[in-house]
């Protein structure tokens, strides 16, 4: 009896173990297709049953991608975007949410609740009228109507006060009492005390903002200002691009940079967003 | 060094007075308790002399000084916080540093008084530690270290010793009187233990619901009790408290404005049966309720015609639980309290 | 001596150690840029939809005409049910899915750690890549789907180039970009019950599927609750998808609400019109978000 519960255990776990890695080829298998696609010729993706591992590596799509628009322009230009973006952030929503966190001033309250009212407004409810007031500023196709939008964070603003209201008031007092200015206490104790909670939002946005292609879709008709995911699509209407081989290119150009970051910071990047969902 | 002089200090916060028309001196040097339960306002009166908090009444002055409107980082004084409220992100050489660097002190300079105070306090091996590294006691001695780095002429401190455990809390009292001998600097010091108090202090401001009951040295507090309030604080067990028309039927001395009668547990003596009276003094008959013994010492608790009593004995007599017994108290060992719960002479002692 | 106000604290609305006006020198430039680009745009957009408008001639006042339009459309209605089918099944089918995986990859052996960064990774990637691998696996004449269900012994499929399996193919999409997210939030709830009341209801000898449904189910239900709106609003907005993968087509059968506005907007150049379609947007989406703060206050509790 002792043997066949045992026997049984193994099939279980030998069961359990093949269901994981199906499990896990369905989400991996896709990504890895994307990059043998991007390595095969164009003959090799025009076959059925389709070849898996193309004859031998062909870098040319990622030339014929990089080549057939302004690819550098595009990839500077989600650079410049998000780490503007990151800048603008950090500079913004750490005295916001001190001041609201610990600072007595008129209207703080409504103030607030504007800041937070503005996290229920997605930027798909609100591109029509942007596109037009960004129209009248003149700053369609320019950097500007890229990151204004989300130089404020009413998120970061809300998480990192959070933060900071959770420093414990003596710290504050002694800092004080060592003769710490206001900005000193912001910049040397509460700041560095707050990091784990403000690499969790400036990681977010990093994503957040790298991936993003409906909003510079919207705000850009020129190759000048557009982002990378908007560029791989334009791929598409390029004649010498549109096959699939070099649209995979494109694409593992896109994804590359994230997915070398999460496989580096995987265990910090899944903390970050199951923080984002935990009230 | 410094005095400290508290001249009818209020503190209201929305209508609730938390200190009441508090007048206190403290001289140089002195290492001053206040004393008195949760919420009597003995920490508020702290982090206002620190300049933590504003009398909402009243003058302080440091060093003859008028302080009232000095911001707290320039009034010469260093405290040492309850939770420590050791800066987590910086070693444990940042922190001390920190008001050094504060205060623009040159590097050299800041080097030597950081070893100094170091070695005081035994943290040279640890300076550059991260303050989670280290325990209970170490964050409390990077605490203190901080505090005299700055060679305040007043220190303060705020419950200092609750957070550690019993064994680490005595000995830890032994070393601040030792470093109190040491920088023969003003000391205040907050806490709710009274033997913490009566150890510690050279001075014993006990308060209760923002009013200061007595202010004295500790003997004095012990043997001259201002008032019932700081007669039942000091001591444990607390003072024996009897109401005065209870007590006259064991003995009519009693002066007729007395109000309540005291006397202390480990003043009694317990007696197997009454005996000859060799000094003028009171027989109560009683029965033991519990007994705890401590090893060096018992305490009963006793029932009587008086009510429950409890009595502290040293001696060798340790009745059983029900067993009757006499105790004895001398009448020099009574307290007599009037209506106001003040103490008054006693004229039979 | 400084006068003070009488109850002792520091006067009223300032905060020690900095000037009156500081704290508003930190909030505004947050204030300003929130009102300009969220607050602001909402009550534009209100404006907007009462005009008809093509950004080259003057605006002309309709009244709720853009409403009337919108609503008599049979195109309207069937984007409004394509919205409402896409966002439900994709929603359904996600949380389902990903309740059964949180359970089952609720370990810390390295194979489920490792099971459950693969599954997460469509999270961080941009959702256009996603579209556009889907898209290229469900091509019907060189995909790989279609070769993996001939493999199986099924037929093939026109995946997205047929009105009648696009809306699914898309759902699939959805899916799976969907899924780790929340299985990991899922998998957070989890492992923040307590084990000892796993060992009390084994003490108590109840079957493993009464745990679940009594014990487990009810602990996890606050995150299966903010899944459940956060999914559903991120759906109900979903725009790279049909984008990339069918421009609403074949046929209008996967044109959604924010691809029908953006097309009216920016290809019809119906600015009114589409201001219409927005504001019929947020009035959804705000009556979910409160909704959602409703019930997060009453029913769902935790412990």
């Amino acid at each position: 009896m002792n043997k066949t519960s045992k026997g049984k255990k193994l099939i279980v776990s030998v069961i359990n173990v093949i269901g994981l890695c199906v499990v896990a080829a369905v989400f991996i298998l896709p990504f890895l297709w994307m990059v043998l696609t991007s390595v095969k010729t164009f003959a090799e993706t025009m076959t059925y049953p389709p070849v898996f591992l193309p004859g031998k590596i062909n870098l040319k799509n990622f030339a014929n991608a990089w080549g057939s628009g302004p690819f550098l322009r595009y990839f500077l230009n989600s650079c410049i975007v998000t780490f503007a973006v990151i800048a603008m952030q950090f500079l913004i929503t750490i005295p916001a949410a001190y001041a609201y966190a610990r600072c007595r001033f008129r209207g703080k309250n409504i103030m607030f609740g504007l800041t937070l009212s503005t996290l229920m407004i997605p930027t798909q409810l609100i591109f029509v009228p942007m596109f037009l007031v960004f129209s009248k500023m003149n700053l369609i196709n320019t950097y500007w109507s890229l990151i204004l939008p989300f130089c404020a964070s009413a998120f970061g603003i809300f998480m990192i006060r959070q933060r900071f209201m959770q420093i414990p008031e003596e710290i504050i007092e002694a800092a004080r009492l060592d003769d710490a200015s206001e900005l000193k206490i912001l910049t040397h104790i509460m700041v560095p005390m707050a990091r784990p909670t403000i690499t969790t939002m400036l990681l977010l946005t990093f994503i957040s903002r790298w991936n993003d292609y409906f909003w510079p879709m919207v705000m850009t008709t020129k190759d000048n200002v557009r982002t990378l995911a908007v560029g791989v699509t334009m791929l598409r209407e390029t004649e010498a691009a549109a096959s699939w081989n070099t649209l995979m290119a494109g694409n593992v150009i896109l994804v590359l940079p994230i997915l070398i970051i999460f496989i580096f910071t995987q265990k910090h990047i899944i903390q970050a967003f199951t923080y984002n969902g935990e009230k | 060094m410094a005095d400290i002089k508290l001249k009818g200090v209020y503190k209201r916060y929305d209508n609730k007075e938390v200190v009441k028309n508090l007048n206190l001196e403290i001289s140089e040097g002195e290492f001053a308790v206040l004393v008195g339960p949760s919420g009597c306002g003995k920490s508020t009166t702290l982090r206002m002399i620190a300049g933590l908090e504003h009398p909402s009444d009243g003058e302080i002055y440091i060093g003859g000084n008028l302080v009232n409107d000095v911001p707290a980082a320039k009034r010469d004084i260093a405290m040492v916080f309850q939770n420590y409220a050791i800066y987590p992100t910086m070693s444990v050489r940042g922190n001390i540093e920190f008001g050094l660097k504060n205060r623009k002190v040159p590097k050299g300079e800041r080097e030597e008084l950081i070893r100094d105070v170091c070695e005081i306090v035994g943290l040279s091996d640890y300076l550059e530690r991260k303050p989670g590294t280290l325990s209970g006691g170490q964050r409390q001695r990077v605490a203190l270290a901080r505090a005299m780095v700055k060679k305040p002429s007043v220190f303060l401190m705020d419950e200092p010793l609750s957070n550690l455990d019993a064994k680490l809390r005595t000995q830890m009292r032994s070393e601040l009187i030792e470093l109190h001998k040491r920088l023969n600097t003003t000391f205040i010091y907050v806490t709710h233990d009274q033997v913490e108090a009566m150890s510690m202090g050279s001075k014993i401001i006990v308060m209760n619901q923002g009013i200061k009951m007595q202010d004295a040295g500790p003997m004095e507090v012990y043997d001259k009790p201002a008032n019932v309030f700081s007669a039942q604080f000091i001591g444990t067990p607390p003072m024996n408290m009897v109401e005065a028309d209870v007590f006259r039927k064991l003995c009519q001395d009693i002066p007729v404005d007395c109000h309540k009668v005291g006397f202390r547990s480990e003043k009694v003596r317990m007696l197997r049966e009454e005996e000859e009276r060799s000094c003028p003094c009171v027989d109560i008959p009683c029965s033991v309720i519990t007994r705890e013994l401590l090893g060096a010492e018992a305490i009963f608790t006793l029932d009587s015609r008086l009510g429950h009593l409890q009595v502290k004995s040293l001696s060798d007599f340790l009745p059983e639980v029900g067993e009757p017994l006499v105790i004895r108290i001398g009448l020099e060992h009574l307290f007599f309290f009037d209506q106001t719960g003040n103490r008054m002479d006693n004229v039979l002692g | 001596m400084r006068k003070r106000k009488g109850n002792g604290t520091y006067p009223e609305k300032t905060t020690p150690g900095m000037g009156k006006g500081v704290p508003y020198l930190m909030v505004l430039p947050s204030v300003l840029l929130l009102s300009l680009c969220y607050i602001f745009p909402i009550l534009y957009m209100l404006y907007l939809s009462f005009f008809k408008w093509d950004m080259l001639t003057d605006m002309e006042f309709v009244g709720i005409g853009n409403y009337r339009t919108l609503f008599s459309k049979t195109e309207f209605h069937q984007v409004l049910s394509n919205t409402f089918v896409f966002t439900f099944f994709t929603v359904a089918v996600a949380l389902c899915l990903a309740l059964v995986l949180a359970v089952w990859l609720n370990h810390n052996s390295k194979i489920h750690v490792f099971v459950q960064a693969a599954i997460f990774t469509p999270h961080i990637i941009a959702l256009v890549s996603v579209a556009f691998v889907w898209m290229w696996m469900m091509d019907p004449n060189y995909g790989l789907l279609n070769y993996v269900l001939n493999s199986l012994g099924l037929p093939a499929s026109q995946w997205l180039q047929s009105p009648d399996t696009a809306m699914t193919s898309l759902n699939i999409t959805s899916v799976w970009k969907l899924i780790g997210y929340d299985t990991l939030i899922l998998i957070a709830a989890l492992q923040s019950i307590p084990k000892s009341i796993y060992e009390a209801a084994e003490l108590d000898r109840a079957p493993k599927i009464v745990t679940f449904f009594k014990i487990i189910l009810p602990m996890v239900s606050p995150s299966l609750f903010f899944l459940l709106v956060m999914n559903t609003l991120t759906m109900f907005q979903n725009f790279d998808t049909v984008a990339v993968m069918t421009q609403g087509g074949p046929l209008g059968s996967t044109n959604t609400l924010v691809y029908y506005i953006y097309q009216n907007a920016f290809s019809f150049y119906k600015l009114g019109y589409a201001s219409a379609a927005g504001a019929v947007l947020s009035v959804i989406v705000g009556i979910m978000t409160l909704f959602y703060f409703r019930i997060l206050g009453k029913k769902v509790h935790y412990q």
